[in-house]
């Protein structure tokens, strides 16, 4: 079940990523870029680094995570339910099957796609810093975010309303919880990520208007739609989603003032330039050694 | 932070706030919960905290509480929610007895002398499902005392009066019993009917199709993937997983005992003598004999095995132990158990898990004094997940995700792979997968992705068995059910009175039919098996305390009488006070 989820999943993505190239960028645009990848590979590669420790962390220990915020984190969802009591209940009043269907469909595929397309984007332009920005701001959120997850231990307000979130997602779509649980526990609310890294992609399209001026309406309207959709949902409290946003603007400043002011890819150079002999000798020695096979 | 929703008043909520602060939130430094909780406490207002698990743990939960949250506020008296995550919540009511009102699921148990485990005073200060309410009844302990050694007609009688006393003094509300299904698929299995997934004969005392070599269960209740442990009361609910890697003297089988390790047993004048099968062996290849009975007795009865200064009883099983005076092996093979109750009360220690010696003595023996003798630490040392899992069931531990699955593996040393009177075990491993929710298990199971789900089909999702095409939908009796608990240490929850107005406050009737979809049966005493339910059987109401109200809704007025009736009193803003 949990593999033909991840196949709709990456047939969808990949279709609005599709229309999007064309509509946004042009194929031209991205074929000319990929044809010259290497400089702007080397130039994302170190923040990308960053990045995979977090995951590898996040993914290996997340069992430990959970029991570590269990035991000694706030434990803040009934503060929550306290200080803004049945606030996501007024979705339920103008809820109906569409709107259900439309964020639901925002929640998974629209917020995936928003995320992957201005990396692609970003990738065509010739000055990197931009992509690097936007994959350092990546990093900052989630490695803030899931610090966050451990200092507070907090449950969405579907657990406290229950059966009243008519619209939840797992009511909607029972199957799509298997899907989520790969990626995140229901102790893990404050803040919303989502939110987080879909306004990290919208303050980025404002920023790059004049380049790319058909995304920025684009990604304003799917960003401010996967904010709603997490409380549409029953999945975030208003206040997950406020932290959501001021963790998005925080990530983004401190990613703007870190990346393009010190030069890391000059210190990898030994690195590269080891990495490359060791690669030229590798070929060799295979060239030398299927010669001699052919002999 | 002074906005509080949409239904609370400025003074009110900041209380509110407060209160939450004092309760709800952990904080790292004792004297700072102190100072809030004093806080709290200028306050005049009742703010009662209720504690029970998340929406995703348990929807019928989550609707008795939202239930319950909704009358307490109309009756004017403030109310928190405090939540945890099942295993959690079971560790805050159960084992740290940190509570003021919980609503949570009751595994139950057919014999009635399940009530005095649950409502005897001797377990007052006692962690897990004996007494958690901190009952101290003079009268009721008499009446349990009755009941633990009436026989044959007498015991009804007993049972009635324990009834009598529990509709008076109300410990707990009892909601209702959910009704039990489970899906199944019959192109793996067949037999599913002759046993039930409470019980170890359940996973065993089956007929794989051909070419099928696994068992492949779904839970939607993922404890079993967390932790093994036979101890750990907090991570069991009919502990039948952890029965099938350890084994008992006697086995569940329908209605009765079947033998299991012991092939006969024979009870006279107060004393029940097992005789064992012989060259029993455990996982890891040890024999399994008489003498590890009697420790597995010695150990429950003191998990700290005479190292602490009075016994530190374990967790679970006390219904069972407590009755038991000596357990002593008088050979190999043979075990005698000097009982102090009836004949009834006295084969139920049969079913107790054999923990054996040599896993065990050595890790109580290698714990430092300080721990050793200090019974939360020893306790929480004792239920830890990490502790071996070596015992003598038909199963033995593979490996498992925490959280995720858990594979376990025929033992082929098991005495029942070779007897020809027992089922056997019948396929080589048995895989237990969490589904995350019951409509995606009634899915795998009907799409046969799974062999079945096995813990019960919560009822908000019992209608979608109807669209099933290859599954089937299985009853079982089952015993568990819902409750509202009160902390009667505390006050006012010490006081019947305010038990009893409380108890007014909830329509049973009404939840079963929202709540539950009409898959539940309302309750006015706990449910046990015996005759004397009969006389106690729902009727729309409970007979000492009827919902005042209709449909859900608590008539206002008549709940503030009640409350009034039982000497607690209002203020202006209609908010029920109570003196400090």
């Amino acid at each position: 079940m949990l593999v033909g989820l991840l196949s709709r999943a990456t047939v969808i993505v990949a279709l609005l990523l599709v229309i999007a190239i064309w509509q946004v960028i042009g194929f031209d645009t991205l074929f000319r870029a990929l044809r010259n990848w290497r400089p702007r590979v080397r130039a994302a590669l170190p923040v990308t680094l960053a990045l995979v420790p977090v995951l590898i962390v996040n993914k290996l220990a997340r069992q430990d995570l959970v029991t570590i915020s269990q035991e000694y984190g706030f434990r803040v969802g009934d503060l929550f339910w306290v200080i803004e009591g049945e606030f996501i209940l007024l979705f339920e009043s103008v809820a109906s099957t569409p709107l259900t269907q439309y964020f639901s469909f925002i929640y998974i595929y629209g917020y995936a796609f928003l995320l992957i397309f201005p990396v692609v984007m970003y990738f065509t332009l010739r000055d990197s810093t931009r992509l690097r920005r936007l994959l350092g701001a990546y990093a900052l959120n989630y490695t803030i975010g899931v610090t966050l997850y451990v200092l507070f231990h907090a449950f969405g307000p579907r657990q406290y309303f229950g059966s009243d979130v008519e619209t939840m997602l797992y009511t909607f779509e029972p199957s799509y919880q298997l899907l989520t649980r790969e990626i995140n526990h229901y102790t893990n609310v404050f803040p919303s990520l989502h939110t987080s890294l879909s306004a990290t992609v919208m303050i980025f399209a404002i920023r790059s208007r004049s380049q790319f001026p058909a995304w920025t309406p684009t990604a304003s309207v799917l960003a401010v739609s996967v904010w709603l959709s997490t409380m549409y949902l029953g999945i975030h409290w208003a206040i997950d989603v406020l932290g959501g946003l001021l963790l998005a603007g925080t990530c983004v400043w401190l990613s703007c003032r870190l990346i393009g002011r010190y030069d890391v890819d000059s210190h990898l150079q030994p690195a590269y330039d080891r990495l490359a002999a060791v690669v030229d000798r590798v070929k060799t020695t295979g060239d030398s050694a299927d010669e001699r096979g052919h002999r | 932070m002074t906005g509080t929703g949409p239904r609370s008043s400025g003074r009110h909520s900041r209380r509110t706030f407060l209160a939450t602060v004092g309760t709800g939130v952990t904080l790292s430094t004792s004297g700072c919960t102190e100072l809030f909780t004093e806080v709290s406490s200028w306050g005049d207002q009742l703010s009662v905290t209720i504690t029970t698990v998340p929406d995703d743990d348990d929807r019928q939960s989550n609707g008795i509480f939202k239930h319950l949250e909704s009358s307490l506020r109309a009756a004017g008296i403030d109310v928190t929610p405090e939540l945890r995550t099942t295993a959690q919540f079971e560790k805050k009511v159960l084992i740290d007895q940190d509570f003021d009102i919980f609503v949570g699921r009751y595994p139950g148990t057919p014999r009635p002398d399940g009530l005095y485990e649950l409502l005897h005073s001797t377990f007052a200060y006692e962690p897990g499902w004996q007494n958690p309410y901190g009952m101290t009844d003079i009268d009721l302990d008499d009446r349990l005392e009755r009941l633990r050694h009436a026989t044959g007609t007498d015991r009804s009688a007993a049972i009635e009066s324990v009834f009598d006393s529990f509709l008076d003094t109300k410990p707990f509300v009892p909601i209702c019993a959910p009704s039990i299904y489970y899906a199944v698929n019959d192109q793996q299995f067949t037999g599913w009917d002759r046993q039930s997934f409470r019980t170890r004969l359940g996973y065993v005392d089956l007929d794989p199709a051909a070419a099928v070599d696994q068992f492949d269960g779904l839970v939607t209740d993922a404890r079993p993937m967390q932790n093994l442990n036979p101890l750990a009361t907090h991570y069991r609910h009919t502990g039948a997983i952890t029965s099938l890697l350890y084994d008992s003297l006697a086995t569940r089988s329908g209605a009765g005992l079947s033998p299991w390790m012991a092939h006969d047993w024979e009870w006279r004048d107060g004393r029940l003598t097992a005789t064992m099968r012989p060259d029993l062996t455990s996982h890891d290849e040890e024999p399994v004999t008489a003498e590890d009975v009697a420790f597995t007795f010695e150990f429950l009865a003191d998990l700290s095995l005479g190292r602490a200064d009075s016994p530190i009883p374990a967790p679970r099983f006390r219904r069972e132990t407590s009755a038991v005076t000596s357990a002593t092996a008088t050979d190999d093979e043979t075990v005698e158990f000097t009982v102090d109750a009836s004949r009834e009360v006295a084969t139920s220690v049969l079913t107790v898990p054999i923990l054996p010696e040599h896993v065990w003595r050595p890790i109580v023996d290698e714990l430092d004094e300080e721990t050793a003798s200090t019974a939360t630490w020893l306790r929480e040392e004792l239920m830890n997940e990490e502790i071996s899992r070596v015992g003598s069931g038909p199963y033995r531990f593979g490996s498992w995700v925490q959280g995720d699955l858990l594979t376990l593996d025929r033992f082929d040393g098991h005495f029942s792979v070779e007897d020809p009177d027992l089922p056997g075990v019948p396929v080589e491993s048995l895989v237990l997968r969490n589904a995350s929710n019951g409509s995606v298990a009634i899915e795998m199971v009907d799409a046969g992705d799974a062999s079945a789900l096995v813990t019960p089909i919560e009822a908000d999702v019992i209608g979608e068995t109807q669209e099933m095409e290859t599954a089937a939908r299985i009853h079982d009796p089952g015993w568990a059910y819902y409750q509202i608990g009160f902390n009667t240490q505390k006050h006012p929850f010490s006081n019947h009175r305010f038990r009893r107005a409380v108890a007014s406050l909830i329509d049973r009737q009404w939840l079963a039919e929202t709540v539950f979809h009409g898959h539940a049966q309302p309750l006015s005493v706990p449910k046990v098996d015996s005759s004397a339910m009969d006389d106690y059987a729902w009727t729309g109401a409970d007979p000492e305390t009827p919902f005042v109200g209709t449909d859900g809704e608590i008539d206002v007025e008549a709940a503030r009488d009640l409350f009034r009736k039982a000497s607690f009193e209002y203020n202006d803003s209609g908010e029920l006070v109570v003196d400090d």
